[in-house]
């Protein structure tokens, strides 16, 4: 152990001297339009808020496909099955509305937020998770099934409303929750080094095999997802996972800090964007 | 004569077996004491929140090599696993820094 703290020091020491440059820390808001500026230079031809829509913003071949499935979405099912688990009352008697408030076209759109009492980023499905603990119902698993069905419902009642994820730029906290989940998008990881950057921004729109690589701008927008890969519907927090597999490295648990700022940072690119979800994708 | 030739190659006979069983719990001792080692390191690629997917099965691999005897395979499979969790724990330390380069202004 003693040999590998040896290592990280030697490295940070030589690294520190390289990258060190005083910089100061751009703003939330100069990093968003750093990051749109991007994306609309690299794909010019391509709206910026068809960006929504991911590959098939940037995949005209694709894009004609893809319409014709949206006319039947493969979700729908799914959103007739979360708008009857939403509907159903908790043992107690009490619904998802004594925690949610009445206006359902509202619910998607304020997440994911700064929550500054329990000092942490609050997402939807972790809130739905909290209020089925609050009323002393089983918590539902994060990645699919129930969970991304009620997720569903949700995001098609708020579809078409701007993301407009807000960070109290005067809490320390929500500013090193947001500075983490940018970390997250930058750092390299896994046995093939490979950062959701080299991926979905530097190299967007190139291909794997056979795949387009999507980019990143629009990214949180349409989630949960009918993924034809998983044939089911999926949240972002599993799609994360499977991201990070794929290079693997060790996936973190769904609703982990980990992937919560990420989820913070990204959706926080997309802000000014419309929802769009739940969507379908390859 | 006959008696101390019998009592002496029943005694090498002996000899060789306990001989056998040190070296077999020596080889033992030395794949467990690898796979210990690279343990250690899968778990600081672990607090450095850089484990890989690829170390955990390297372990899992090499402790069924030591369950089935196959001591050398063990050894040179945990080297590799310890390698990896040491090389995740390099990864996390340049990523600290390295990110934020990467970052569009």
């Amino acid at each position: 152990m003693g040999y590998i703290k040896m290592i990280r020091i030697t490295a940070l020491t030589i690294l520190s001297s390289i990258f060190f440059a005083g910089a100061v820390m751009a703003t939330p808001e100069e990093d968003r339009s750093a990051f749109s500026n991007f994306y609309t230079k690299r794909f010019s031809d391509t709206p910026v808020e068809d960006f929504i829509n991911g590959v098939y913003s940037i995949d005209a071949a694709s894009r004609d496909q893809w319409d014709q499935i949206e006319e039947f979405p493969p979700y729908e099912i799914d959103i007739d099955e979360g708008e009857a688990l939403y509907q159903t009352a908790f043992k107690n008697g009490k619904t998802y509305t004594s925690c949610f408030g009445d206006d359902l076209t509202v619910i998607r759109g304020k997440y994911p937020k700064w929550n500054a009492e329990k000092s942490m980023v609050v997402t939807l499905e972790l809130d739905i998770n909290n209020c089925r603990k609050a009323n002393n119902e089983k918590a539902l698993k994060y990645k699919k099934g129930k969970m991304a069905q009620i997720s569903a419902y949700l995001a098609m009642q708020g579809r078409g409303n701007p993301i407009d994820v807000i960070i109290p730029t005067n809490s320390p906290e929500a500013m090193a929750a947001y500075e983490n989940g940018k970390e997250f998008f930058y750092s390299k990881r896994g046995q093939l080094n490979f950062s959701c950057a080299d991926c979905h921004m530097a190299n967007s729109g190139n291909y794997v095999r056979a795949d387009r690589l999507s980019p990143a701008l629009g990214h949180t927008s349409h989630f949960p997802v009918y993924r034809s890969k998983w044939g089911g519907l999926g949240t972002l927090h599993r799609r994360f996972g499977g991201c990070n597999k794929n290079v693997r490295a060790k996936p973190f648990p769904a609703q982990s800090a980990s992937y919560r700022n990420l989820e913070y940072y990204l959706s926080y690119m997309n802000n000014g964007l419309e929802l769009n979800g739940p969507g379908a994708r390859k | 004569m006959k008696i101390t030739k019998k009592i002496t190659s029943i005694a090498i006979g002996l000899l060789i077996s306990a001989s056998s069983s040190i070296v077999i719990a020596d080889a033992k001792s030395d794949a467990v004491s690898a796979c210990g080692a690279a343990e250690m390191a899968r778990k600081a690629a672990a607090q450095a929140q850089m484990e890989w997917t690829t170390t955990g099965k390297l372990i899992k691999a090499a402790n069924k090599a030591i369950g089935k005897g196959e001591f050398d395979k063990a050894i040179s499979v945990c080297n590799k696993a310890k390698t990896q969790g040491e090389t995740s724990v390099i990864q996390a330390s340049i990523e600290s820094l390295a990110w934020e380069s990467r970052v569009p202004k």
